[in-house]
């Protein structure tokens, strides 16, 4: 076989070892330093994006943390508020409910003094009258004059004994 | 790879085309020498264009040269442990020039530099000599204690320590002789079966050359993973060569 003729070995290694040593150069100088450099410029950009995605995720979860806190204190707050408007609007009825009674009470009171005054103003009216009533009725039965004081004392004592009469 | 009639072995020759010393030293520059510097050419200029102008969101050229990179970083980081970082220059070149050599041999008409034994051969003892240097400056006269393996009675270091040495002086050879064998044996197959194709009748002659193309495509997957294999080898002697024994 042609391979094994050692004629040509020596150049034959010669140009090998150049042409390896030429390619490694070239490579190393021209090819690898760009290839390494963009892959690892591309491999910092995903490791940030990456922090940054862990940052973010972060943030949203102290974010959401705090915002569930602060449903919870809302929710705590609310409950608070209603319990003290409860409370409030209770005072505030039973305050009503006690003006009212007593401002009831006041005109259950003024009213029973006013009708109280109005029977006895009634009772006097009543009394008046009568008295000049019997007056007249007594001129026109028996002809004499009995005058209003004689007339007055004999219906009060005709209502005494009535009340009398009454009572027993 | 040659159409020629004059046989399947015709196209390994090697032919001087002009004839140089440099003091005894026989530097003429043949085939070979010329389609080593189309090889270092084609890769050094087809790779520095794809990758000339890199980009963060790669284009097809740029990402080809990211595969290539990142598939010889990866297998060099995988046998080379801790160190794999530092060997990438050297096995990327090793890689792409034996992968150049292997492909450039199957433009018809072309010539493999990586079917003659004195180049794979010079390759091979190149990464075993440095290997080697490796493991002295490393490891010093500890260098020699590999070929005493651990826990082997000392009955039977007499017979242990020779096939140790022996296994580790044929390393050079079987890296050389797998790339030899593997591309001569693919362009022997290859130029047999172009001579039966030109040489059957007209009304056959489809089915050699068919053959031919399906040998080619073979050839193809054959000239990475024989790179592949070269360059996985290298990289585990060199890791051999840094481990402690």
């Amino acid at each position: 076989m042609p391979q094994f003729d050692t004629t040509f070995f020596s150049s034959q290694i010669f140009w090998t070892i150049t042409s390896f040593i030429v390619l490694f150069v070239a490579l190393d100088r021209y090819v690898l330093p760009h290839i390494a450099a963009i892959l690892k410029k591309r491999t910092q950009l995903i490791e940030n994006e990456i922090e940054e995605a862990h940052k973010k995720r972060e943030e949203a979860e102290t974010i959401k943390s705090e915002y569930t806190a602060r449903l919870a204190d809302i929710d705590q707050e609310t409950k608070k508020m209603f319990a003290e408007s409860e409370k409030r609007m209770s005072a505030q009825h039973n305050q009503m409910m006690d003006e009212w009674k007593t401002e009831m009470e006041r005109r259950k009171r003024t009213f029973l003094e006013e009708a109280e005054v109005t029977r006895q103003q009634a009772i006097r009216d009543i009394r008046s009258q009568s008295a000049e009533l019997v007056a007249t009725a007594t001129e026109q039965i028996i002809h004499q004059r009995v005058d209003k004081a004689e007339a007055q004392k004999a219906l009060d004592e005709s209502i005494t004994e009535l009340e009398k009469y009454k009572k027993n | 790879m040659s159409m020629d009639m004059s046989g399947p072995i015709e196209h390994f020759k090697v032919i001087v085309y002009h004839h140089l010393h440099l003091g005894p030293l026989d530097i003429s520059i043949s085939n070979t020498a010329i389609y080593m510097w189309i090889t270092v050419l084609l890769v050094s200029v087809s790779l520095h264009a794809l990758i000339r102008r890199p980009k963060l969101i790669p284009g097809t050229g740029q990402l080809l040269a990211e595969i290539l990179y990142g598939f010889v970083a990866r297998q060099t980081r995988l046998n080379i442990h801790n160190e794999g970082d530092k060997y990438i220059p050297l096995m990327f070149t090793l890689f792409t020039f034996i992968l150049g050599c292997n492909l450039v041999g199957l433009i018809p008409g072309a010539f493999t530099p990586t079917s003659q034994l004195a180049v794979t051969g010079t390759l091979a003892i190149g990464i075993f000599t440095f290997a080697t240097g490796l493991r002295f400056y490393r490891h010093g006269m500890g260098f020699f204690h590999a070929f005493v393996p651990a826990g082997v009675p000392k009955i039977m270091l007499p017979l242990m320590v020779p096939i140790e040495l022996i296994s580790y002086l044929a390393r050079p050879v079987t890296l050389a002789l797998r790339l030899f064998a593997n591309m001569t044996a693919g362009h022997m197959a290859l130029g047999v079966l172009a001579v039966l194709g030109l040489a059957a009748p007209w009304f056959l002659q489809w089915l050699p050359l068919g053959f031919t193309v399906v040998q080619i495509a073979l050839e193809i997957i054959i000239a990475f993973i024989q790179a592949y294999i070269f360059v996985v080898l290298s990289c585990v002697y060199i890791d051999d060569a840094l481990v402690d024994h």
